[in-house]
């Protein structure tokens, strides 16, 4: 079984579901990206994964743990790090205090020591430690956020679109810094809109349309599947 | 539905009846005109908040207004005063005019920098020419047989001429609150209109020239006859004893009650006749797709504040008659008299109880509410009674506590409120919704 | 000479007085700021729960003063305060618990809770007026200059002096050293920082594992801890009648309004803004300018802005202008 496994989710928000026996898993320092046009649900499933979603059918599991009655907060300590798309920061914080705040279930003495590792991730953030968050560019603010969701040292990692919003260079920077993560032993998982550059780094794409699964594969594979590419990768 | 609100209203008029009896006709018909009153007040309150979801906690203001248009509609004017005073009134309301004038000028010839700065300097000026005018003019006025008159006077015309007036009088005040507050967050309409509340009290507690203060305004004539006209006259000596009256006295006080009954039961007919039709109107159920889901109803290009605006001025204009009613049947107005919690959250009380939404649910809530708020004295002071009895007669704990017990309607209306809102949030006659109301959030 | 005279008037009584009351308007505003950020409603008890802080104060002050307990020169009721606090925590904590948290996890619209808190309302003002009546209380005791006016005109030489009541020291000292507390914990320590990011962000707190009813919890242990310590210094530097505090909530949100939402650092600066503007706008600056003018020349006038019969005037007037020209207030604080 995959170190993430989510398997035949069915669910929505209302009567009506979005997502229809929908499979994602993930392992340990891998990449996985959801990919699929607007609509597909590809933000529901990964809300689904987090908790944030009643499921009618399925279940998740992490690292062997069956976790699909938790709370979305009671999957934090479990070691899952969700980075919402939007509102992911608290903006009248210091960039500092917005990642002592990610470290806020843990109680063990390391906490310091976890700063500095994502200091030295993201050197931008050492510099402007005592600025409140909300004063940051977007690009800054996306680190910010990942940076608060890594203080629980999360061993999944979720990010919700974290490229919306900010400029290509910013976004290859942001791409590799996520593989740096990755490389760390962190399994990530992730919902993106530029699906090309995402595919690039993942070691698994999730090709969801209509709530449902349409091409699974290795990254490399989906890029070069001619259905892929025509339909959603724009040629 | 229709069962259930005949039943409530029912039981309401059987309670009266009991107490008719048990206590005195003339007892039961003081509350029942105090209902009415009440019923009227709540209407307004229920126009705000069950129609449009706005939060007024300046009721008690918008009442005293209409109190205050009672006194200067129907007190004959003092002639002396205006003749003291007249010209220096004239000036005042001139230099008032100009500042107006000026400040409106002003702010269209200056640059958009200098807009605020020479706003605030025109009207401190305007602030001190009123000024030289008009501290002469108040003393001039106050000083005219403070014991009996001190203030202007009204205009001397009918009392029930001033309950439309009171109307117009509050929707202005109304309107003037609404276009600062509405709009922003829902609390500021809450504060500001708790703050306007508190103003309008303090005017009319300390100009005395406007409202002779807490001296008191006494003896407003009555719409209806007077009691010791009717216990001379001989059609109603002829009425009473047809009764088969005890005292003549008693009937007679029994009989204007009934008059005032009367006209108040005319007057809550009208408003809620206008108040069911707008809410079963176009109007209506857009104001209601407004409060329950106003983005969706800003989208569909509905001009949310306008008819925030609309509803707030129309529900502040029927306080405002009520509040003319009031002071019409007390025949006085006492400024001390005007305190928030009985006269502005002991309304919410009744709407929240009633039915929020619900014109039906707003007039049973004020019944309930007022009969509850009279009859808690009697019962406070006997519970007190009852339950400091083994302390002992001298005991002086007993003593406090059944002093205090006028306060346990206090404790009652929280109470009510407290619980109205967490197990019947729709109150004892919810709205009758088409569904989309059922969403809403509460 | 002239000169120094009318500034000693002038700080005789505008400014003295004037930051005795706006200490006490910074701690409640500070209170409601707290729970409008954190609770995310307009909290119309919070008078009452002053009054009803102040009000046990009151009785166990009473109380030690019958026993013969007294910490002279200071009032004794600096010696009860702990016992209201801890009096007006309990009840807060309870109204929490038995009221406002049903609706917390219904997700209630703020207008309901608001409506809610005004049931509250009507609870504490029935407790308060049954246990301790409606009447004026007083229960200042101990030194009651600090300065004296005679002293004072001695030590400065001067026809006017400057007369500093003991309990308006205590109001200011109490404050700065409480609101000197309250700023390290909200921005030192990990519930005030918990506080601080469950007030900008409830989900994001969620998410980061803050426990919202311990937020919840701490908000209101310290919203009733300021609100008594505002009331018993309010009584001690005036006087102690329940009426007032419904009176009260209007300069404290117009303060809340004026700082901006969820802010403390704005709700004291709009504290002290309310209560200057109230006590320069209602004083009669008559003797304050025969001083300036020529000698034997006085205003005809008072030259009084208001009267004192119109001072919550000032803080309406304050709070229109905010919602006119900056509904977010100074600090820009939470406008939706």
């Amino acid at each position: 079984m995959s170190f993430l496994s989510a398997t035949g989710m069915t669910g929505g928000y209302g009567g009506t579901d979005i997502i229809h026996d929908c499979t994602i898993t993930v392992e340990k320092g891998e990449i996985a990206v959801v990919v699929g046009p607007n609509g597909a649900g590809k933000s529901t499933a990964m809300k689904a994964v987090f908790g944030m979603l009643n499921l009618r059918k399925g279940s998740v599991t992490l690292d062997g743990k069956d976790i699909t009655n938790l709370a979305p907060q009671d999957r934090v300590p479990q070691g899952m790090g969700f980075v919402p798309q939007n509102r992911n920061v608290f903006v009248s914080l210091t960039v500092e205090e917005n990642l002592e705040m990610g470290a806020f279930i843990r109680t063990d003495d390391k906490i310091e020591d976890t700063k500095e590792q994502i200091f030295s991730l993201f050197p931008i953030l050492a510099e402007k430690r005592n600025q409140p968050a909300g004063e940051l560019s977007g690009g800054q603010r996306q680190q910010v956020a990942v940076g608060r969701a890594l203080m629980t040292q999360p061993k999944l990692l979720m990010l919700d679109e974290p490229t919306a919003g900010v400029s290509p260079i910013v976004m290859d920077e942001l791409f590799d810094k996520i593989v740096e993560v990755a490389k760390t032993g962190v399994a990530i998982l992730m919902v993106e809109q530029n699906a090309r550059q995402a595919l690039e780094i993942a070691d698994h794409g999730f090709v969801l349309v209509q709530g449902r699964n349409r091409f699974t594969d290795t990254g490399e594979a989906l890029l070069a599947n001619e259905e892929v590419r025509r339909s959603f990768l724009g040629g | 539905m229709t069962k259930r609100v005949a039943l409530l209203y029912g039981l309401m008029c059987l309670v009266l009846i009991v107490i008719g009896f048990l206590q005195s006709w003339n007892v039961a018909f003081g509350i029942f005109n105090l209902c009415l009153i009440s019923a009227v007040m709540a209407l307004g309150v229920n126009m705000q908040w069950g129609y449009a979801g706005l939060f007024n906690v300046g009721v008690m203001g918008f009442t005293a207004l209409g109190g205050l248009t009672a006194v200067l509609v129907s007190m004959p004017p003092v002639g002396q005063a205006w003749s003291v005073a007249g010209g220096d009134i004239a000036l005042s309301v001139l230099s008032l005019a100009g500042t107006i004038v000026a400040v409106i000028y002003a702010r269209k010839v200056v640059p958009p920098v200098l807009k605020l700065p020479v706003t605030l300097v025109l009207m401190l000026a305007g602030y001190f020419v009123i000024g030289i005018f008009f501290g002469p003019a108040t003393d001039a006025i106050e000083s005219i047989d403070p014991a009996l008159s001190g203030y202007l006077g009204g205009a001397g015309l009918p009392v029930v001429l001033a309950w439309p007036l009171a109307g117009l009088v509050a929707a202005g005040a109304g309107w003037l609150i609404g276009r600062i507050a509405l709009g922003l967050r829902a609390d500021y309409l809450a504060i500001a209109t708790l703050g306007i509340s508190e103003i309008i009290i303090a005017v009319i507690k300390y100009e005395e020239w406007l409202s002779r203060g807490v001296k008191n305004v006494t003896g407003i004539p009555r719409p209806v006859p007077y009691e010791v006209n009717l216990i001379e006259s001989e059609w109603f000596i002829n009425l009473a004893n047809f009764f088969g009256a005890a005292e003549l006295s008693d009937a007679a006080s029994l009989f204007v009650k009934l008059c005032y009954a009367v006209l108040f039961v005319i007057v809550l007919a009208i408003i809620m006749w206008f108040a069911e039709r707008a809410l079963k109107s176009p109007w209506g159920r857009m104001m209601r797709a407004i409060r329950d889901n106003r983005d969706a109803a800003a989208a569909m290009g509905k001009d949310v504040k306008r008819r925030h605006l609309q509803t707030f001025v129309l529900g502040c204009a029927v306080c405002g008659i009520a509040g003319a009613m009031l002071t019409t049947l007390d025949g006085q107005l006492t400024p001390t008299s005007y305190i928030p919690l009985r006269y502005t959250f002991l309304i919410w009380v009744m709407v929240i109880l009633g039915g929020s939404g619900n014109n039906w649910g707003a007039i049973l809530g004020g019944f309930i509410i007022w009969f509850l708020w009279v009859e808690a004295e009697p019962f406070g002071n006997w519970f007190m009674a009852t339950v400091t009895a083994p302390l002992g007669e001298d005991s002086g704990l007993a003593d406090h506590l059944v002093s205090g017990a006028a306060y346990m309607r206090y404790l009652m209306m929280g109470a009510i409120l407290l619980v109205v809102m967490r197990f019947a949030p729709k109150g004892l006659i919810p709205e009758q919704t088409g569904g989309s109301a059922a969403s809403r959030s509460s | 000479m002239e000169i120094l005279n009318a500034l000693a008037l002038f700080t005789n009584f505008v400014v003295v007085p004037a930051t005795a009351y706006g200490a006490q308007l910074a701690l409640g505003a500070l209170g409601v700021t707290l729970i409008f950020g954190i609770l995310r409603f307009a909290n119309f008890a919070h008078g009452e729960l002053m009054s009803f802080g102040t009000m046990i104060t009151i009785l166990v002050t009473w109380f030690l003063q019958n026993m013969g307990v007294s910490i002279a020169p200071f009032p004794t009721a600096l010696l009860a305060l702990p016992i209201g606090v801890l009096a007006a925590v309990s009840m807060a904590l309870l109204m929490d618990r038995s009221v406002f948290r049903f609706y917390r996890k219904q997700r209630s619209n703020p207008i309901v809770f608001a409506i809610v808190s005004v049931g509250v309302m009507f609870l504490l003002a029935g407790i308060i007026r049954i246990v301790i009546g409606p009447a004026d209380q007083s229960f200042a005791d101990g030194e009651r200059f600090i300065i004296g006016a005679f002293d004072s005109r001695r030590a400065l030489g001067l026809d006017e002096g400057i007369a500093i009541k003991q309990s308006q020291v205590i109001t200011v000292v109490v404050t700065a050293i409480v609101v000197a507390w309250l700023f390290w914990f909200l921005q030192k320590t990990r519930s005030g920082k918990a506080m601080r990011a469950y007030s900008d962000d409830e989900d994001l707190a969620l998410l980061s594992g803050i426990n919202p009813e311990r937020v919840v919890m701490i908000c209101w242990i310290i919203a009733a801890a300021l609100a008594t310590i505002a009331g018993t210094l309010y009584g001690l530097d005036k006087t102690y009648k329940p009426f007032i505090f419904l009176q009260i909530l209007l300069p404290i949100f117009a303060a809340t309004i004026l700082g901006g939402i969820g802010q403390p650092i704005g709700a004291i600066l709009g504290a002290f803004i309310v209560a200057f503007s109230e006590v320069v706008v209602t004083y009669a600056f008559k003797k304050f300018l025969a001083y300036l003018g020529p000698t034997d020349w006085a205003p005809d006038g008072l030259v009084q802005l208001l009267s004192t019969d119109y001072k919550f005037a000032v803080s309406f007037i304050i709070l229109v202008a905010v919602l006119l020209i900056r509904p977010t207030g100074i600090i820009r604080g939470k406008v939706i």
